[in-house]
């Protein structure tokens, strides 16, 4: 049964409903360590930040230290895998970044993306209108939506959080035991 | 699933590029082709990105902008072709697209200072000289932004190296501009300009691009009124509706460009419209909540 032939079963009041939330899993940590690192054994290696390292990193980074705990693990080969995240005034992304021996970086992957904006789903009356001006036969659910149009959205918040963490690794991974 | 079940896989992956997010999505027979699709299309991303950012100092563009008012600098084939297009668009929107917009941008904040001082009065994208092997010469001072075309063009070299490294179906998509190939439609959603949190789906595609220009995301006080960074050359004034434009186009860089020019232009641009086979919607939150717009002729 394909997916598109079951949005025909639904009224089109239900296929033009609006939603205001969006929400999408890439990559589960596992998988970002094998897209990162393939064929590589990770170690989880706990890193409790103390409040003066804290400090330290978001005076160098200019980026503010939320979380004391980080998420990381290391490779046999000295290298680093992270796993953090970061909040934008509406979104609210996990990501994973992959660090060098020498702290370069490897790589960067999205693990999810969420929006959260509050309820502001309006009833426009040309909602009604809607399928019978478009190919609206063949959208799907709102819990589908694959394809936003104009979502453009800054990844600032993602830069600063790259940032913070390399620094992170400068004043205190470089040196971890 | 699809109902003639061939085995396939589909990979979903996502990167902040361009100054934003960039999500692509694969189909291929097998994962490991998936995969590889993936790294061709992200890479081609990232090329564009190293050769049309105007805030990397070393980018093509850069380049341009430091240097080709005095002589004739050579760049990349890409570079040289997005140019041409938009030179083209220049000439067949009347000037209204026009990529020397960079000057209004920088004033209004959105771009910053390019390390070269901004040129004063009306040079447009008609002063660049388009010369063989992939060289340009600006005739008077300029400075070029591609973020009305490069986006786009960034998507449709994805695509390229999606189909090309095997893939069967795919989406890229670029902070909101985007294409779409393979066998099954796929349906588009755009955000409500008013509120943003909102997604309605406006249309359904096979192998097309649609792009959006709204500016929700980046709407700043020039001036102490609100405005967008669309640059209207002829009037010489920033946007100030909130307003939400979307164009299907069968490339992204053409789709891309095309928002700027209807948002401009409106109807006027239903030609031009036409004779590139693409259409368009135009959203103004006004009192009301607003709602979807073919533009047409009775627009």
């Amino acid at each position: 049964m394909s997916r598109l032939s079951t949005a025909w079963l639904l009224p089109p009041a239900v296929l033009a409903a609006s939603t205001s939330g969006y929400a999408t899993e890439y990559l589960t940590v596992e998988q970002a360590q094998q897209a990162l690192f393939p064929g590589t054994a990770l170690t989880a290696v706990p890193v409790r930040l103390t409040a003066e390292q804290r400090q330290a990193i978001a005076q160098s980074s200019g980026v503010r230290v939320r979380a004391s705990e980080l998420r990381a693990w290391r490779t046999g080969a000295g290298g680093w895998f992270i796993v953090d995240e970061v909040l934008g005034k509406h979104e609210f992304i996990t990501f994973a970044l992959g660090l060098d021996l020498r702290g370069a970086v490897v790589g960067l992957e999205i693990l999810s993306y969420r929006e959260t904006y509050g309820g502001e789903v309006r009833n426009g009356k040309w909602r009604g209108q809607f399928p019978g001006k478009t190919a609206a036969n063949a959208l799907k659910l709102d819990g589908d939506i694959k394809n936003i149009s104009g979502a453009t959205l800054s990844c600032r918040h993602i830069t600063d959080g790259v940032k913070r963490l390399l620094t992170t690794y400068e004043l205190v991974l470089k040196t971890f035991r | 699933m699809s109902s003639c079940s061939k085995p396939s896989a589909e990979l979903r992956r996502c990167r902040p590029l361009l100054g934003t997010l960039v999500e692509v999505r694969a189909t291929a027979p097998t994962s490991a082709q998936a995969e590889r699709a993936l790294h061709a299309a992200f890479a081609a991303v990232a090329r564009v990105q190293e050769l049309m950012s105007f805030h990397d100092p070393a980018s093509d563009l850069s380049r341009l902008n430091r240097a080709a008012a005095r002589r004739a600098v050579r760049v990349h084939a890409w570079t040289h072709l997005v140019l041409r297009r938009a030179q083209k668009l220049h000439a067949a929107t009347g000037g209204l697209f026009d990529i020397a917009s960079a000057p209004a941008l920088i004033r209004g904040g959105w771009l910053p200072r390019a390390g070269v001082p901004l040129p004063r009065g009306a040079a447009t994208a008609a002063d660049i000289l388009l010369l063989s092997g992939n060289r340009l010469r600006f005739r008077r001072p300029l400075l070029v932004d591609l973020g009305g075309i490069a986006k786009g063009f960034a998507v449709d070299q994805a695509v390229a190296a999606l189909c090309g490294a095997g893939a069967t179906a795919g989406t890229v998509n670029a902070g909101g501009d985007l294409r779409v190939f393979g066998s099954l439609p796929e349906a588009v959603h755009v955000r409500l300009p008013e509120s943003p949190g909102s997604l309605v789906p406006l249309v359904a595609v096979r192998d097309a691009a649609i792009a959006t220009s709204a500016h929700y995301f980046a709407q700043r006080r020039v001036n102490g009124a609100v405005r967008s960074p669309i640059f209207h050359p002829l009037s010489r004034q920033l946007a100030g509706e909130t307003r939400s434009v979307t164009v299907q186009a069968a490339e992204c860089w053409l789709a891309d460009a095309l928002c700027k020019v209807v948002w401009l232009a409106g109807a006027a641009a239903l030609p031009l419209l036409h004779a590139h086979g693409a259409r368009a919607w135009v959203f103004d939150a006004g009192a009301g909540p607003s709602r979807p717009k073919e533009v047409n002729h009775a627009a």
